[in-house]
């Protein structure tokens, strides 16, 4: 799987898991809402993570869980796409 | 609310709940049934508390609901309304003495007979102190609802008009609607998986705070409350960044409460039986209004060994290690599905069955953490909201419940145990542990 980099594609595929998945309907929710004032816990964090794998093809490690990358899906995007740019080719 | 049903499915963590609270019944404790313990403030209106539930037609529905089951093992059983409502209104004057802590619970509240079979499944008391504050004591049967359906609740009643009734789904999940027989076969192939994984994580060997011999006739709750103040709620949210859980803080209430229990463990010469929890998560989405009634949570189990039970951040890189594994192999969901297959067992079968991939002993201890209560209320019915508590009880197995919730930035904890599963030194040192993990403890 070829890794996205594109920050705003991967914040738009983010915060459609995140509504589909436990943002409840009619809750104001996107790429800069806080994700801590959106009720995301633990289960939905790594929920979040395990989607970055499967879907965007990169593995967000537990060092980068930090509160700066998880303020909003648009910060969490950013990193990830770091970290889509910074992994080896073959991976 | 007319339309509301008279009949709907359990949901799996209903029977579950159900069957804990006949555990607890065979050793004499009197059931599952928890207490939110709120002190409010001068002006609140117990007489408008009394109309409010007299008028609303969810309280109508909870009041007479009850399990009623028509053929065990061949259809499971569900909530059925009873003919007429049951009381579940009653007030008191000042009877426990003092408004501040230290207080015991009212013995008119301890002594409240809740039973899911029976109904009702929640009661109201509220005691006038003298000095013009109130304590309202809001009992539930955990069969009947989960922490957060109580607080929807509590939100229904302090609705103002303008506000509106809530609709029939925020009070009643639609997936209790109908048979649900269509979606029990591909659930087979789900719940295997989940014995499976139970059968390798319950290996011996287990710790376990149950002493040995037989069952006892009559065992005793007892309940030791922690609460922290507004800055030691901060300091210990900035501990949690700390350690990297900022959004993980349940994680590490978990790892302090578990090094306090390994703590107790190896004082009583254990060495290498592993700490096994379940840990309940909502599954209702965030932001959402309900539902109400019934237990929506799924469980992830946790297997700690003791070489990674005396440090904090060994047992936040188990959890964290362990989660991971069990979403990515939809553990939750497997679970969820196995409970809703054993609920066509009569309640003894399924009660035995519960327990069997662990040989019984099912957990070393249970863990919730209840996040913020009473979000968004500072004021219920004309009171202001001093103090949010719950109490919830001890199972039995396993003899020790660990609660954790937020009132108003104040965090708090509660250790519930069984009197023959542990004693008050070894919950004074647990106190202190716990504090001193939260307060003090530095990463690795």
């Amino acid at each position: 799987m070829i890794p996205e980099t594109d920050p705003k594609i991967i914040a738009a595929k983010l915060c459609e898991f995140a509504r589909t998945n436990f943002v409840a309907e009619g809750v104001e929710f996107d790429e800069h809402s806080p994700l801590s004032q959106a009720g995301i816990d633990s289960f939905a964090l790594v929920e979040l993570v395990l989607f970055c794998e499967r879907v965007l093809g990169v593995r967000v490690p537990d060092s980068h869980l930090t509160p700066t990358n998880l303020a909003s899906m648009s910060s969490l995007a950013n990193c990830i796409s770091e970290l889509a740019r910074n992994a080896p080719k073959n991976s | 609310m007319s339309d509301l049903p008279r009949q709907i499915r359990l949901a799996p963590g209903d029977y579950f709940m159900h069957g804990q609270d006949r555990r607890m019944r065979q050793v004499g404790l009197p059931g599952n049934v928890c207490c939110a313990v709120i002190k409010l403030g001068n002006g609140f209106d117990a007489e408008k508390l009394r109309r409010k539930i007299a008028a609303s037609p969810i309280m109508h529905w909870l009041a007479r609901a009850k399990i009623h089951r028509t053929l065990p093992m061949a259809f499971p059983p569900l909530w059925r309304l009873a003919e007429k409502p049951e009381e579940i209104f009653f007030t008191h004057q000042n009877q426990n003495g003092v408004a501040d802590h230290p207080w015991n619970l009212p013995p008119v509240v301890a002594a409240r007979e809740l039973d899911a079979a029976r109904g009702p499944g929640i009661a109201f008391d509220v005691m006038r102190h003298a000095d013009g504050t109130s304590h309202l004591f809001l009992s539930w049967n955990h069969t009947h609802l989960d922490a957060r359906g109580l607080d929807f609740l509590l939100n229904h009643l302090n609705a103002d008009e303008t506000t509106g009734a809530p609709k029939a789904p925020n009070f009643i999940s639609p997936k209790q609607l109908g048979s649900g027989l269509s979606g029990w076969w591909p659930n087979v192939k789900l719940a295997r998986s989940c014995k499976k994984w139970l059968d390798e994580s319950g290996a011996d060997p287990l710790f376990s705070l149950l002493p040995p011999g037989p069952r006892p006739a009559a065992c005793k709750n007892n309940y030791r409350l922690i609460f922290f103040t507004e800055t030691e709620t901060a300091q210990i949210d900035a501990r949690c960044q700390q350690f990297n859980c900022a959004f993980r803080r349940s994680h590490f209430y978990l790892a302090a409460s578990l090094r306090a229990l390994h703590r107790v463990a190896v004082a009583r010469g254990n060495k290498d039986g592993a700490y096994l929890i379940p840990v309940p998560h909502d599954t209702r989405k965030r932001g959402a209004n309900g539902p109400i009634f019934s237990n929506h949570l799924s469980i992830l189990f946790y297997r700690i060994e003791p070489k990674f039970a005396g440090s904090i951040s060994g047992i936040l890189g188990e959890l964290s290690r362990q989660m991971t594994n069990q979403i990515r192999d939809k553990f939750p969901e497997s679970c969820m599905a196995a409970l809703d297959m054993f609920k066509p067992l009569p309640l003894g079968f399924y009660v035995d069955h519960l327990g069997k991939p662990t040989r019984g002993k099912f957990a070393t201890f249970s863990f919730s953490d209840s996040g913020d209560t009473c979000a968004g209320m500072k004021d219920f019915l004309g009171g202001k909201i001093l103090e949010v508590t719950h109490l919830v009880p001890a199972w039995r197995p396993p003899g020790l419940m660990i609660v954790f919730l937020r009132f108003a930035g104040r965090l708090s904890a509660q250790i519930s145990w069984v009197d023959d599963c542990l004693n008050r030194a070894e919950v004074d040192g647990m106190e202190r542990d716990v504090r001193q993990a939260l307060l003090e403890e530095l990463p690795a």
